[in-house]
């Protein structure tokens, strides 16, 4: 019974959404749209009217719909997504959608994790963060600590930008309802289900999707906010500073995905790969790409009030690339690695709401994009330059990716034929962009705002430049077999490290001016230089881990029989057998391996097969040990012709890097939001008091 | 509870047989070669071909049983005396380009591998256009913006702090 609360809910979020779509706009009901697209200025009177132009017109704006509208859907989504998850955990298999993906074995923490893994429950998932962020958005534009400017004209802009966001919820919801409605029963239920796709029983896979989609609905904030500029021709600092939150949090959860993601491949792959180029996490990357590209652009737009157009097309475009990554792991034009074993349903209607909805934005973007007006300009040599010309090549980099994902597909539709676009392909193809984009990384930060000269940048990087030639020559001569592109890898991140350090250090010893305290240059340093810094350098401990491991990595493959022991690196593994043990919902072969590092024991590892009777599916989970000369990475396999049991072996150098790097680089977008929002309420709290 | 226990005597039943089965496991020692040098080789190659039943993942990463049979393959025409570009030719032969990790150019494929630079002309031709039209921008801009009085005042005041300057 439930389900239908749900079901009911989920059509009340389409109809509530339609409602903050028209109460929210200026325009629809109220004033002609084309007084507005003629370019005259549209006001909200004193009086709660709309003039163009001066004449009154309209009825009467009600000043309180945008904000009880984003509370309402916020309730109903979560009654939808409380109801769905409520069938998942009594297993109601009259609802197809939990008869295909769960079953009454299936651990609980796993019923739930379900939910979210089918098209329907995604879809609720990012109905329900979308929500989620209304209200946020609300609360920010038009709360207790509200922004100064939405009071201004720009209430005006604020308010449709949130009729934006009702309207894109509804399109979702609509997208819900036609594609893969989650709550649709059948009248026979079967006695039991399909079972979870095992590949998603992990925790981590669990975790995934509430990041990814948290990050998709974070970029659908920023293009309503975007879209609502270009509509106002007001693309501004105003807007900017409003995009800020927005930006970093959406790159945060997407980022954050894409790490998880990369985990859990490593983990359960036997030789330890974290990244396949596969359409499941191109689909990740291409927004998170641009949402970095976005993230520099908007710091500029905010600071110095230019790249008003390219910047408005990120925004644009970084809900596009998202929204269709969505779309293609979905769709049954191509299978995803994860979801294989689902049968693929055919998301038109998502399609059809992709194509209406960035058709209007880009034609919106391509009339007013000219028209938004720059102020100020910047010479070529400038921060602003560094960010735009980066920012430009991230841009490059999401369109080769694209290119690389949907051109498989495209041909077959053609011609019939298959080809595959692999690893191999990108690393080729994005090597030469990637490089010019790491090196600009390394000093554009040091860049001054609006010019700056050659011999200067010079003269600061001259430290950093010496200690990265050092370290290059130092590698190359003392492993002097070392292919080139490791060796640039090694170099950049040298490069990317040592500036950013010089940088700091420098900004650390600037001489005070007279009569400042000693902790003026800490304090000059402010949050976001830090976290920008924590972030750089994250990235480039991230690529020296990549490439060092990709070197030096050491590799067993062996068919070993108790007792015997495998040298790999430092390490040494000793087998000591495999046991067949019980899980909640698997039977699994579990190896013990005591690892010894210089023949001291480290720890014990416990790689395991397991076996998934419901599916009758087998998936392999890795023994990993994170050193700190780099990771141990062991697993099983079935027993060797000899009788022995296969064992793989790997010694990653220098692989937690790589991790580590990671976690600086979410480190970083943490703690940049963590003291916008601690700043934002003390500013609030000082004002008030 | 006891349902626990039956679904683990069922899942076991299921599991033994497949314990003494074949192996399903990334490049497992039963196909190595013991030549190192060609083994080599065919891991080199391996990394190139595609698992047919997989997404993008190479023979050498896969468990999948074709893969393996792929593998085995590749070593076999090793083994027969096949360069690294002729054993790639004959699994390409008969699985067709599809196996190919890194796609071939051909007519087919044109448009892929000439994207990338098309894409990078275009954006360097876009970044030069945008700084042209800044630049162009900029030196209208200072004329255009300043009406007669206000250059005139400009000039005054110019003047005059030149003029305390000097003095």
């Amino acid at each position: 019974m439930l389900a239908e609360f749900g079901h009911f809910a989920l059509l009340l979020i389409v109809a509530t959404g339609l409602g903050q779509a028209v109460l929210c706009s200026p325009f629809w009901l109220r004033v002609p749209v084309h007084a507005s697209l003629q370019g005259n200025p549209v006001l909200l009177t004193d009086a709660g009217t709309i003039t163009t132009n001066g004449s009154t017109g309209g009825l009467p704006l009600n000043s309180r719909a945008h904000l009880i509208m984003p509370f309402g859907i916020l309730a109903m989504a979560i009654i939808a997504q409380a109801a769905l998850l409520h069938s998942f955990i009594i297993s109601d298999f009259s609802l197809p959608i939990v008869a295909e993906v769960s079953h009454s074995s299936t651990p609980l923490l796993f019923r739930i994790g379900a939910a979210f893994t089918p098209d329907g429950g995604a879809m609720v998932l990012w109905l329900l963060m979308l929500s989620l962020v209304n209200v946020l958005l609300t609360l920010q534009l038009f709360g207790p600590a509200k922004s100064p400017y939405a009071q201004e004209d720009d209430g005006t802009l604020f308010k449709n930008a949130m009729s934006i966001m009702g309207l894109l919820i509804a399109v979702l919801g609509v997208a819900t309802l036609i594609d893969a409605d989650p709550f649709l029963r059948i009248p026979v239920a079967p006695l039991d289900g399909r079972g979870m796709n095992p590949q998603s029983q992990d925790i981590l896979r669990v975790l995934r999707e509430p990041f990814l989609y948290v990050g998709l609905a974070g970029l659908a904030v920023i293009h309503a906010l975007t879209l609502s500029g270009l509509i106002f021709k007001k693309f501004d600092r105003r807007i900017a500073e409003t995009l800020r939150f927005w930006t970093i949090a959406s790159w945060l959860s997407l980022g954050a995905a894409i790490a998880i993601n990369a985990y859990r491949s490593y983990s359960q792959q036997a030789w330890g790969n974290w990244w396949y180029w596969d359409t499941a996490e191109n689909s990740l990357l291409l927004p998170w790409l641009l949402t970095t590209a976005l993230l520099h652009c908007r710091a500029v737009l905010e600071k110095t009030e230019t790249l008003k157009g390219w910047t408005a097309f990120l925004g644009l475009s970084a809900l596009a690339v998202g929204w269709f990554g969505v779309y293609l792991t979905r769709s049954d034009l191509f299978g995803s690695l994860s979801e294989t074993l689902n049968k693929p349903h055919d998301s038109v209607a998502l399609l059809i709401g992709f194509c209406v909805v960035f058709a209007g934005s880009y034609y919106l973007f391509w009339r007013r994009g000219e028209e938004l007006g720059e102020p100020r300009s910047f010479e070529l040599v400038s921060r602003e330059s560094s960010m735009f010309i980066n920012s430009v090549m991230l841009a490059l980099i999401a369109a080769v990716v694209l290119i690389g994902t949907i051109y498989p597909l495209v041909l077959r539709w053609f011609d019939g034929e298959n080809i595959t676009v692999g690893g191999p392909f990108y690393v080729e193809v994005l090597v030469p962009v990637v490089v010019p984009l790491l090196f600009l990384m390394g000093f554009a930060p040091t860049l001054r705002w609006r010019q700056d000269e050659m011999w200067l940048i010079g003269r600061r990087m001259k430290l950093a430049a010496i200690l990265s030639v050092i370290i290059i020559l130092f590698v190359s001569i003392r492993f002097i077999e070392l292919s080139p592109a490791p060796l640039i890898g090694i170099g950049l991140a040298g490069w990317i490290l040592t500036a950013s350090l010089s940088d700091l250090w420098a900004r650390l010893w600037r001489q005070p001016d007279h009569g400042e305290s000693k902790y003026r240059n800490l304090q000059l340093l402010g949050p976001r230089y830090l976290s920008m810094t924590l972030a750089h350098i994250g990235l480039a401990i991230m690529l020296a881990g990549g490439a060092a491991s990709s070197i030096w990595e050491e590799q067993v493959v062996v068919s070993a029989r108790a007792g015997q022991s495998i040298q790999a690196g430092p390490y040494n593994l000793q087998y000591e057998g495999v046991a067949l043990l019980a899980g909640e919902n698997y039977a699994t072969r579990q190896a013990t391996f005591i690892l010894y590092r210089h023949a001291l024991p480290v720890t014990e590892l416990f790689p395991e097969i397991r076996y998934y009777p419901i599916r009758g599916v087998e998936t392999r989970e890795a023994g990993i040990w994170h050193g700190r000369d780099g990771d141990l990475h062991v697993s099983v396999g079935d027993r060797a012709d000899d009788g022995g049991r296969i064992v793989s072996v790997r010694f990653l150098p220098m692989m937690t890097w790589v991790w580590a790097g990671m976690i600086m680089m979410l480190i970083g977008g943490t703690f940049s939001i963590l003291t916008r929002i601690v700043l934002r309420f003390q500013k609030n709290g000082v004002s008030t008091s | 509870m006891t349902k626990r226990l039956l679904m683990l005597v069922g899942a076991l039943g299921i599991v033994l047989p497949l314990l003494a089965s074949g192996p399903a496991m990334a490049v497992n020692p039963d196909e190595m070669l013991s030549n190192p040098a060609l083994e080599k080789r065919a891991r080199d190659i391996s990394q190139e071909l595609r698992c047919l039943v997989c997404q993008n993942q190479s023979i050498d990463d896969s468990d999948a049983e074709l893969a393996r049979d792929l593998r085995v393959l590749v070593r076999e025409r090793l083994i027969a005396g096949d360069s690294n570009e002729e054993a790639i030719d004959y699994i390409v032969a008969r699985y067709g380009d599809y196996v190919l990790l890194n796609p071939p150019l051909k007519p087919e494929t044109y448009i892929l591998w000439g994207s990338p630079v098309v894409l990078a002309l275009l954006a360097l031709l876009a970044v030069f256009a945008f700084y042209r039209r800044k630049q162009r921008e900029a030196s209208a801009g200072t004329t255009a913006s300043l009406s007669r009085e206000e250059q005139a005042r400009l000039d005054e005041i110019l003047g005059s702090s030149k003029g305390d300057g000097k003095a």
